[in-house]
């Protein structure tokens, strides 16, 4: 069985953009608009790999990932953040948070398969 | 020109802007739909047309049929040889009855002779010799006709046996024609068979050897939709521009103008930003529409090489070509009809001769006929004997008539004799004619029905090696590489493009109007500095610092930082990957 990930941003190109290459690679992935849209899917499956942007409306990546970590499903799921943001402060705001690990973007699409190969298997 | 001024000049740069930001969301995001459809699509395109070798599958049907049709043929002809023997055996029988038939003869000369003396003792004896008289003359006349018969007999069987014979040469004629007009065609229609089946391979190989090569074209796909997430820059790039256009918009006159100074020195700034991330737009959009296009005519170009050589492939081998599987199909069904031509002619050649058998059944029946005259004309010789010995004891005159009565009796029983073998002896005969000339008509009956059935086979699956060949050469030459969706999609894509274009001078039109919004700033600030009596204003950095905190991406920071004269923290580069 393909391992499922939830790949969470408001935009709707990173979401087709993410969502066919790691499809392409044998994922199956559950697209979410933002953080709150992303929230009740984590309570109805369990994901192997979270991919989220930080910037969002209504709930951003950084509250997000603090959630998962506090919930009772997928609390160990690892989660990578994927955003523009690059600086220090920001990821050290997102490893306090409980994220797996940090992508800049734009992506570099063997590095970001490469990760999740990673971190997924 | 005031604040208000700047207000609608911001408002309408802003809108046009947004306008940019969500018409390249719909371009990339329709890409983005398409894209994963059309490489599906490839990727069914890959995976329809399966080697199913079903030609090889059929003509090694109708190659096994061949097979059971030679060894049938085989059969046969080993049928044919015993029957041949035995008719050979028969000829021989006949024989043994012509002997029969001249010890007949002898018997009927000598009875002749016999009464030919008895009709002298007859004459001497005068009066009393007169009834011996007619009964020496009716032997001498039964006698007559039995000699004829024999000659009738022996014609018969001379008759016979010279049919006999040619029937012989003639079945074994005809099955040696069948055995070569078999020969002539299984060779050359195995031929015909192999390279069909090697055709469709070869056909079959090819198109999945192209259809692999097709998979080429994925990788622009591939390619664009992994820049498409450029959208995602645009739209924060302009979403920072669009924040500074709303500062801009909300400055007010009503404040001190030390204030206002600070606000406008703060302000000039701003167009100057916002002009950069423009140009990085653009040149976002303008990459990206390069981009795109360059995968586009990657990927057309590639799907048109491989439709040339597709086509050019399907012509060399369905078609036209030395080899192609229509002319060497054509090849097989000639052989097949002139096969089955020759087939029914040998059969109507065949169906003669057993005609011809029959009549020979006839021509035995009738001799058989013949022959029972023997016992009739036995019996009239034992009635004359009987009349005649009677007649020798009643009158004395006959006394020298004696021996040569006994010696008619003794005559009289070795007719009988002869004649009853004469009857075995034709009888088993035509008792084992009969049988034989009915085993070759069931062995007509059934090589028809070979026959028959096989060229009934033969012309099915001729018809089935045809159909399944057109249909195969159809779904090789009907067939596309690419599918209509596909080709839909992407002839979509390039026009799609094309409205990238248009952006494009959207957003130059808005650069040009923020440039022009710089020089209304700049006389704004310009125009307070003289109220104020200055010829200078120091910026100042807090709001700066609250807009660069507020900004996602760095190069945007890095820029008003520089503006600023202030430092940003360093960050990573895009693309990098960090885990904790």
């Amino acid at each position: 069985m393909s391992k499922s990930i939830l790949v969470v941003d408001d935009s709707n190109a990173i979401r087709q953009s993410v969502g066919f290459i790691l499809e392409q690679a044998g994922y199956q992935i559950v697209p979410a608009v933002d953080g709150a849209d992303a929230v009740p899917k984590l309570e109805s499956q369990s994901f192997d790999l979270v991919l989220t942007d930080v910037n969002m409306p209504n709930m951003d990546g950084i509250a997000l990932t603090k959630h998962i970590r506090q919930s009772a499903r997928n609390k160990f799921v690892p989660i990578l953040m994927l955003t523009t943001e690059s600086q220090a402060d920001m990821m050290k705001e997102g490893k306090e948070a409980g994220a797996t690990g940090w992508i800049v973007k734009p992506f570099d699409a063997e590095k970001l398969l490469g990760t999740v190969k990673k971190l997924v298997g | 020109m005031g604040n208000a001024g700047f207000e609608a000049l911001c408002r309408s740069v802003t809108e046009s802007l947004d306008t940019v930001s969500s018409e390249t969301e719909k371009v990339y995001g329709q890409m983005g739909e398409k894209f994963p459809v059309m490489v599906r699509e490839l990727e069914f395109t890959f995976g329809r047309q399966e080697s199913q070798n079903s030609l090889a599958h059929l003509t090694q049907e109708l190659l096994d049929e061949i097979r059971n049709h030679e060894a049938a043929s085989v059969s046969a002809q080993g049928r044919t040889q015993q029957n041949l023997s035995r008719l050979e055996e028969q000829v021989g029988s006949l024989g043994k009855l012509e002997v029969c038939v001249d010890d007949i003869r002898e018997d009927s000369i000598l009875m002749e002779l016999l009464s030919l003396n008895a009709m002298v003792i007859a004459a001497k004896a005068g009066e009393s010799g007169r009834a011996f008289s007619v009964i020496t003359n009716e032997l001498q006349q039964i006698a007559s006709r039995s000699k004829d018969l024999t000659d009738e007999i022996s014609r018969r069987e001379a008759n016979l046996d010279r049919i006999f014979s040619e029937f012989g040469d003639e079945w074994t004629k005809g099955e040696s024609r069948e055995r070569l007009a078999l020969s002539e065609f299984i060779a050359p229609i195995k031929a015909v068979f192999g390279e069909l089946k090697a055709g469709e391979a070869r056909l079959l190989e090819g198109s999945e050897r192209i259809q692999a090569r097709a998979i080429v074209v994925k990788d622009p796909l591939v390619k664009i939709m992994v820049e498409i997430q450029n959208q995602d820059r645009i739209r924060q790039s302009i979403e920072h521009v669009t924040v500074s256009l709303q500062e801009l918009a909300r400055s007010s006159e009503e404040q001190p103008l030390e204030v206002r100074l600070d606000e406008i020195t703060y302000l000039a700034v701003l167009p100057d930003l916002s002009v950069q991330v423009l140009d990085e737009v653009s040149e976002q959009i303008r990459d990206n529409r390069n981009s795109f296009q360059k995968s586009l005519n990657d990927a057309a170009r590639l799907i048109d090489g491989l439709e040339k050589e597709r086509r050019d492939f399907v012509d060399a081998h369905v078609r036209t070509g030395p080899g192609s599987l229509a002319l060497t199909f054509a090849r097989g069904e000639k052989l097949f009809t002139d096969y089955f031509h020759q087939t029914a002619s040998l059969m109507r050649t065949r169906e003669g001769l057993v005609r011809k058998g029959t009549q020979l059944q006839k021509n035995v029946g009738e001799m058989a006929e013949t022959l029972h005259h023997f016992e009739e004309l036995s019996a009239s010789f034992r009635n004359v004997d009987l009349a005649s010995r009677i007649q020798v004891a009643r009158h004395s005159q006959l006394i020298a008539m004696r021996d040569n009565a006994s010696s008619m009796t003794s005559l009289t029983q070795k007719i009988e004799r002869d004649v009853g073998r004469t009857m075995a002896t034709a009888t088993a005969f035509a008792t084992s004619i009969l049988a034989l000339f009915e085993d070759f008509q069931a062995q007509f009956t059934e090589g028809f029905q070979t026959a028959e059935r096989f060229v009934a086979v033969g012309r099915r699956s001729v018809v089935r090696i045809q159909e399944t060949q057109q249909s195969l050469i159809q779904s090789v030459e009907g067939s596309r590489l690419f599918t209509d969706r596909f080709t839909e999609q992407f002839d979509r894509t390039q026009r799609d493009l094309s409205n990238l274009d248009g952006l494009l001078q959207t957003v130059a039109t808005q650069r040009s109007r923020l440039l022009a919004l710089k020089e209304q700033v700049q006389d704004e600030k310009n125009r307070l500095m003289a109220e104020k009596g200055v010829s200078e204003w120091k910026l100042e950095k807090g709001k700066l610092k609250a807009i660069v905190d507020g900004f996602t991406i760095f190069t945007h920071k890095k820029f008003l930082a520089d503006l600023g004269d202030f430092e940003v923290e360093q960050a990573a580069d895009a693309g990098e990957v960090t885990l904790f």
